[in-house]
């Protein structure tokens, strides 16, 4: 071989060299920039945030009220309860308190789905309550449960409360509040309401029940006993406390030793929801015996995993999915309290909304059809 | 094709008979036995309750079994990618120049073995190595995990192959440099530098964004488009080992770059090959 035909034999290689470094710049160009498929991530309500902070300091409406002096010494007494809300809490409950932010729900970002979901084919419901003075969308701040009482706040100024609530009996009650009582058709006494300075509605099943709540607002009884919720444990869109007894009740039936070990190991479950894009859940659950607990916090972690695998066997991805996301962790070594996280991605409940109204829409076109 | 397989063999044989890649074994096992003795995981009913190693709390979450491991896996992942690759670059730095060492390559030219095959075969040979190296890892954490736990997966086996795709490219440019600087540690920085490399043009746009445009820019854009995406496939690897948010288009792509600047190189390293006299 000469030198010449070796000269040419080589060549080659670096030609062949240039095209691959071009070949490959071609084709890993722009897969620096690709975008890797949104996570799905759940925003979990451990703690109290700035905006939640600022929303709570500009909820104190309620006057200060001069407290009676204490002998010389003696520790300062725990600030008033200012939030109308809070102060409409009682001190203990039977089967729980819970806050509902329904106005930044109502403005999350999946808020209008919601409202769709809730609303399609109730626009006669909706227009009676406008006719009344009451739009649920715009004028509502905050929906509160306590045991038999249910309380909700915003703007009620221009609010006919006798027709919204269809009620035939009205009287003044104390300085500040109103009640209405509807009579039923058989002479019985149906839902009674009261309204407290044009904020707050407060309904019960007796007479007694609005009351109470009435008179904690205007401050009667001791207004520095602490409350079944306070002010700090109003943070996320839903906040609130349950005692286990309806939860075990609930349970009973699918699982037996898990709602009798709720009952037992639990004295209380603090709850947090987060709903501002997703939903997420951190309930902290309460006990005295640290042994007990333990076995519970074992119980619901196998028993939400078990879920999740008969979820998975059946095929059922979704269900699979939102369990994946529970995890029950320890609070604080040593304690008896544990907390149990949850949540719904964004995608999954978007879903599961707009199927909502697709179905309600169907059976309302139905409907029509029918009628027509 | 038989000649070049008996040339990575040997080599093989020759890598086993060396402290550097027995070391590497031994650690391997080392870590594996720590795992497979000391880490006790309480497992109920697909869950995990707690876990501790040496007697002391890891983690004490109750988790489904899946959702446990899949960090785990991931951890165990990036050290393979970036740890075990750094590890195999020093440790397999001086093949190529001990193979190009006075002596020995006139005595393996007068054997019936073309350049080429002593090049290619020298090549697989140290790619199977990372590749055994990388799979006895892999498989041994995926055996340890799966008897203690009951979850089995094959996803840390899969993204440590991937680890495997990113080596062969550093690999390719350490041999490739070899041909014309014959050192050890010339070689090293080469892997070194190509790593480097790679990680910055998986950040090509974002750096792009903070510099002037301009000639420095332009010759940015260029400059690094034929490496591999070595911090991108690094993801691909991790997400795959946990089973999260996996791309397979995306590291198709990333893996096959990785290979074609693999062959360029190679196509250098033959070239210079063929040129020199011994």
């Amino acid at each position: 071989m000469t030198a010449a035909s070796k000269r040419k034999l080589r060549w080659p290689w670096l030609v062949v060299a240039a095209l691959l470094f071009a070949a490959g710049a071609w084709l890993m160009s722009g897969s620096e920039t690709e975008k890797l498929k949104k996570e799905k991530k759940i925003t979990l309500p451990r703690f109290m945030t700035h905006d939640e902070r600022k929303r709570n300091t500009g909820r104190q409406t309620i006057p200060v009220l001069p407290l009676p002096a204490g002998p010389e010494g003696a520790p300062p007494p725990p600030a008033q309860i200012r939030d109308p809300v809070l102060a409409a809490m009682p001190t203990s409950v039977k089967s729980g308190a819970v806050v509902i932010e329904a106005n930044a729900i109502r403005n999350s970002d999946l808020g209008n789905l919601m409202i769709e979901c809730v609303f399609t084919g109730q626009a006669d419901t909706l227009e009676r309550m406008k006719d009344a003075g009451f739009d649920p969308l715009n004028s509502l701040d905050r929906v509160a449960v306590a045991d038999d009482a249910l309380m909700l706040t915003g703007d009620f100024s221009k609010t006919d409360f006798p027709t919204l609530m269809r009620a035939d009996h009205q009287r003044q009650f104390g300085q500040n509040s109103e009640l209405y009582a509807r009579r039923l058709r058989d002479g019985g006494t149906g839902q009674q309401m009261g309204v407290w300075k044009g904020q707050v509605l407060v309904l019960g099943d007796t007479e007694g029940d609005v009351t109470t709540v009435l008179d904690r607002l205007d401050g009667k009884g001791d207004q520095t006993s602490p409350r079944v919720l306070t002010q700090a444990d109003a943070y996320g869109e839903m906040y609130g406390v349950l005692k286990p007894g309806p939860l075990a009740a609930g349970l009973a039936e699918e699982n037996p030793a898990l709602a009798q070990l709720l009952e037992e190991a639990a004295s209380s479950i603090k709850l947090h929801a987060d709903v501002s894009h997703d939903v997420g859940v951190v309930a902290e659950i309460e006990g005295s015996d640290p042994a007990k607990t333990q076995d519970l916090r074992k119980a619901l972690g196998t028993a939400l995993t078990l879920a999740k695998l008969q979820a998975e066997a059946k095929g059922n991805k979704s269900a699979a999915e939102v369990l994946g996301f529970a995890r029950v962790a320890q609070a604080r070594p040593g304690s008896a309290n544990f907390h149990l996280e949850a949540g719904l991605p964004y995608e999954f409940l978007e879903l599961q909304l707009r199927k909502c109204v697709d179905e309600k829409k169907k059976r309302l076109a139905a409907k029509e059809s029918v009628a027509q | 094709m038989r000649i070049t397989l008996h040339v990575a063999r040997d080599l093989l044989r020759e890598a086993l008979a060396r402290n550097w890649v027995l070391g590497l074994l031994v650690g391997i096992t080392l870590v594996l036995t720590v795992l497979g003795l000391f880490l006790r995981l309480d497992v109920v009913d697909g869950a995990i309750a707690g876990s501790k190693l040496f007697g002391a709390m890891l983690f004490d979450d109750i988790v489904s079994t899946d959702k446990a491991m899949r960090p785990v896996y991931m951890v165990a992942a990036g050290i393979g990618f970036f740890g075990g690759a750094m590890f195999l670059a020093v440790a397999c730095s001086d093949f190529a120049p001990s193979l190009l060492s006075p002596g020995r390559i006139e005595h393996l030219l007068s054997l019936p073995v073309s350049r080429w095959q002593l090049l290619l075969g020298t090549y697989l040979g140290v790619l199977a190595l990372s590749a055994l190296c990388t799979a006895y890892g892999a498989l041994g954490i995926t055996l340890v995990f799966g008897f203690k736990t009951g979850f089995w997966t094959t996803a840390l086996l899969g993204g440590s192959l991937l680890g495997v795709a990113g080596f062969c490219a550093l690999y390719a440019a350490m041999l490739t440099s070899a041909f014309f600087v014959r050192s050890a540690a010339a070689s090293s920085a080469v892997g070194l530098l190509v790593r480097v490399m790679g990680i910055l043009a998986s950040a090509r746009a974002p750096i792009e964004e903070t510099l002037e445009p301009g000639l420095g820019r332009t010759l940015f854009h260029y400059g690094v488009q034929p490496f591999p995406r070595l911090w991108k496939l690094a993801e691909q690897c991790i997400r795959l080992a946990g089973d999260e948010n996996f791309n397979p288009g995306l590291t198709a792509r990333l893996v096959a770059g990785s290979l074609i600047f693999s062959l360029g190189m190679l196509a250098i390293a033959a070239w210079r090959f063929e040129k020199k006299d011994f």
